[in-house]
């Protein structure tokens, strides 16, 4: 401590902050496609409450969804093995198999007219026990709208509807009285437009 | 619809197409790298908007029982993996970093006994709201690093809220009756002191500001009662 200030500054380099808490998904995943059935059951805990959120805000009815969230979490049992951490994260590959199902499901009931007015029931917001899950969780939310926000309106109108009501882009077309190659076309731009806002890249171009 | 499937990318990865465009699109897929990169990437994104929807915090009842006795007797598909990497990128480092602050938080009320003369004591609540705020603000930046001897410290910085939250885990001890303080210094001028740990503290979260022409954070080690400017600066974080 004898030497002056300038001569002992030492300079920052960058670092990858490793999770202080609970093994990834992806090594989860990675576990569970081996057979790890304790791994599986950490896998539960870790994303249960998304898939069953997802696959609620889709199905606007808590028993499908309670069944949708089952099938997909025994999917992610009986497939693990397919993840492939080069081509995504290991959450956004649980939440696609959630969204694909609840999707298929919600055409298959054939309930797209009533779900409507049950919205405002089922959106209320559930407390978070976590203070780091509350925060961390409301820095996805907050990038999330704001990359919605920088869409432009059809973009964005095309976009939710397909993922939150579970459209197809026929249906968007129809109820947005657009063209479908416009509707086709936004999704895709709207969707990329997203993806830059995001930063989302693969790992190769990371 | 036949010459132009490559722009039912978006459609695809949001799930908006039916049964038979999706055949065929997986079809094209399977000869069109452009496309399987496109396509990657758009449903990683499709995913985050997931993150706009509430978690279901009420697991119903039975649901993990269920989904666990009925896995254990479901066969697995085998395949051979490839060794995954795992995905950068600054929101999971944000992600991290909160995670981090805010377990430190949990764990230790001592964390957030920064003794600075510009905020008098603040509730655990009020101090996770505010670093949420400058964490959830849209130019939200992410500065990171670690010292040698042990350490690190993360910085999410916005210009908008004009408010960094620092995150300072396992500085080496600053010695007998000696502290970490904390800086703002500026393109021209003197530092500004922006915190002062309790003496032999080597671990700290907290909110500094505001950050109007301030080029670089610095810690410095000083006597408990800290310094009017840094003596023994042992660390540098510039924010550009
Ligand atoms: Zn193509």
């Amino acid at each position: 401590m004898g030497e002056s200030g300038k001569d002992r500054v030492r300079r920052w380099r960058p670092v990858a902050l490793s999770s202080p808490q609970a093994p990834s998904v992806e090594e989860l995943l990675r576990q569970v496609g081996r057979g790890d059935q304790a791994a599986f059951a950490s896998l539960f805990d870790a994303v249960i409450g998304k898939v069953l959120g997802l696959a609620s805000r889709v199905l606007r009815n808590p028993q499908l969804a309670e069944e949708v969230a089952q099938e997909v979490m025994v999917q992610v049992w009986r497939t693990a093995a397919r993840f492939d951490a080069e081509r995504g994260s290991g959450l956004a590959w649980v939440l696609t198999l959630t969204h694909r199902r609840a999707v298929d499901r919600v055409r298959a009931e054939q309930a797209l007219t009533d779900r409507t007015e049950r919205v405002a029931a089922m959106d209320a917001q559930v407390p978070h026990d976590q203070v780091a899950e509350a925060v961390s969780a409301r820095l996805d939310r907050e990038q999330v709208r704001r990359c919605l926000g920088r869409l432009t309106d059809l973009q964005r109108e095309a976009v939710t509807l397909a993922y939150y009501e579970g459209y197809t882009y026929r249906q968007v077309a129809e109820r947005l009285d657009a063209p479908l190659p416009t509707i086709k076309s936004r999704m895709r731009d709207g969707l990329i437009r997203m993806r830059d806002c995001l930063g989302v890249t693969m790992g190769e171009r990371a | 619809m036949s010459g132009d499937i490559h722009t039912l990318a978006g459609a695809y990865a949001l799930d908006a197409v039916d049964d038979l465009e999706r055949t065929a699109f997986e079809r094209h897929l399977a000869a069109c790298e452009t496309c399987r990169l496109e396509v990657a990437e758009l449903r990683e994104t499709a995913a985050r908007l997931a993150d706009d929807v509430p978690d279901n915090a009420a697991l119903p009842a039975g649901l993990r029982e269920r989904t666990l006795a009925l896995a254990a007797r479901t066969p697995q598909e085998r395949v051979d993996s490839p060794t995954g990497r795992r995905l950068g990128g600054w929101r999971q480092w944000v992600a991290a970093a909160v995670v981090a602050a805010v377990a430190a938080a949990g764990s230790s009320a001592v964390t957030w006994a920064l003794v600075d003369r510009n905020q008098p004591d603040r509730t655990v609540a009020e101090q996770t709201r505010r670093i949420a705020e400058v964490i959830g603000a849209p130019d939200a930046r992410v500065f990171q690093g670690t010292i040698d001897g042990g350490g690190s410290a993360t910085l999410v910085a916005s210009a908008q809220r004009d408010q960094a939250v620092v995150v300072l885990r396992d500085l080496p001890s600053p010695g007998t009756g000696r502290a970490y303080q904390l800086w703002l210094i500026p393109t021209t001028g003197a530092a500004r002191q922006a915190g002062l740990l309790p003496g032999g503290d080597t671990t700290a979260t907290t909110v500094v500001g505001p950050l109007v022409d301030v080029q670089a954070f610095g810690v410095s080690n000083e006597p408990e009662a800290g310094s009017p400017a840094p003596t023994d600066v042992v660390a540098l974080l510039p924010l550009e």
